[in-house]
């Protein structure tokens, strides 16, 4: 899966996926090295657990995003869960990490 | 089983790829992050032949497409847990379970960015401007660190809207590049202080961070009110798995001027190695000879 597979999501995307999906968005920057890594370990994810919907927001273009999920830093996962952002981890983590932080949300 | 396999794949592992891919072996990068290595977070790369400028990240792309457009085989985000190099046959483990098993092996792992120096629960110490400069706008932060890498990052965060910048070098003089320097002072938003240390770094009510400071020079302490802090203060090898197996010297491998270290079979090339200049077109050369070397051990 390669970065362009991800849906971008726009504002109103954004809260329709939200609310239609079970997964993983990616709060990401082009150019920043730990999102690259980010998004590689959701490609491995996804390999995993092929079910899981996976989706970016990318933080320059939509900053409007990032305030309404309470997000300050890239890169940063939100775990979707039931309409809801159920909860948040910054940082870089390898797939088995991931996959954990995704199920206990 | 693969021909080589290239443990770490940053610009020195990627060069070593191209060299044993266009030799007809098998390749294998093992990577624990992305390729690229340290030059993913370069922001400006100039002193690359042919790319006058260019941002480190969109250069790594480059290098990784070309390498993969030989066939060679890349695992990303998969880390190398151990080694047992005492076999004809070389094997890697790797943190997601695998096992490769390769003729030869190079080791070109690099080198990570060196912790924080002061013991502190100040939450809002990064490594990594673009990450985590943003919320920094209309803010004041210090850099710790006078190289290249402080004074690249200090001006990207000047670009983000950050108010001012305290670059702080313990020696008394910055390496970085002259050119960047100038590009620093000109912004007219970075003050540098030499001769310099952050003794603590305590965490105030309003989230912000009190940080103490030791003048050598002057022989005089201050401290000064931040919203937060950038470390680059340098790099430490990745070489932890190897202890033991190859002879080292202050943690970098030791080899000859052929990239050979003390177990046939395997080479160590890149940052990663005891060498005085550690640079993107050294480490291309590096990768060069190692790939040159490991393809006449195998091929006789």
């Amino acid at each position: 899966m390669s970065d362009t597979e991800l849906m971008n999501l726009d504002t109103a995307g954004f809260k329709s996926w939200v609310a239609s999906h079970d997964g993983i968005i990616i709060f990401h920057k082009k150019l920043c090295p730990h999102c690259k890594v980010m998004r590689t370990v959701l490609a491995k994810v996804k390999i995993q657990i092929p079910e899981i919907a996976l989706a970016t927001v990318d933080s320059e273009e939509y900053p409007e995003i990032m305030a309404e999920a309470s997000v300050e830093h890239v890169p940063t996962l939100c775990a979707v869960k039931g309409g809801q952002v159920q909860d948040r981890q910054t940082g870089v983590f390898n797939p088995k990490e991931t996959i954990a932080f995704y199920k206990k949300a | 089983m693969f021909d080589i396999i290239i443990i770490g794949g940053g610009i020195c592992g990627m060069t070593a790829a191209i060299y044993a891919a266009r030799a007809n072996l098998k390749v294998l990068i093992v990577e624990k992050e992305v390729c690229g290595g340290l030059v993913n977070w370069t922001n400006t790369v100039e002193n690359v032949p042919s790319y006058p400028s260019i941002h480190g990240e969109e250069l790594m792309d480059k290098c990784r497409d070309h390498v993969e457009s030989l066939g060679v085989e890349i695992e990303e985000v998969d880390g190398v847990e151990d080694v047992d190099f005492s076999g004809p046959l070389k094997k890697v483990i790797t943190s997601g379970g695998a096992v490769f098993e390769g003729k030869a092996v190079i080791v070109a792992t690099g080198r990570r960015p060196t912790p924080f120096p002061v013991q502190t629960g100040f939450p809002l110490v990064h490594y990594c401007s673009v990450c985590d400069g943003s919320p920094y706008k209309d803010k004041d932060v210090i850099v710790l660190g006078g190289g290249n890498s402080g004074f690249d990052e200090a001006l990207y965060l000047i670009n983000l809207g950050v108010k001012s910048i305290h670059i702080i070098e313990i020696f008394p003089e910055c390496i970085a590049a002259a050119s960047t320097q100038d590009k620093a002072v000109q912004s007219g938003k970075i003050k540098v202080s030499t001769s310099t240390k952050i003794t603590k770094v305590e965490t105030l009510p309003n989230g912000k961070a009190w940080v103490h400071l030791e003048d050598g020079a002057n022989h005089t302490s201050y401290a000064e009110e931040v919203d937060g802090i950038f470390c680059f203060i340098g790099q430490v090898p990745n070489t932890s798995v190897f202890e033991g197996v190859l002879d080292m010297d202050g943690g970098y491998i030791k080899t000859n001027a052929d990239m050979e270290t003390n177990v046939p079979g395997v080479f160590a090339a890149g940052d990663v190695i005891v060498k005085k200049y550690r640079q993107i077109t050294t480490a291309m050369g590096d990768g060069t000879i190692a790939a040159l070397q490991a393809d006449r051990y195998i091929c006789g």
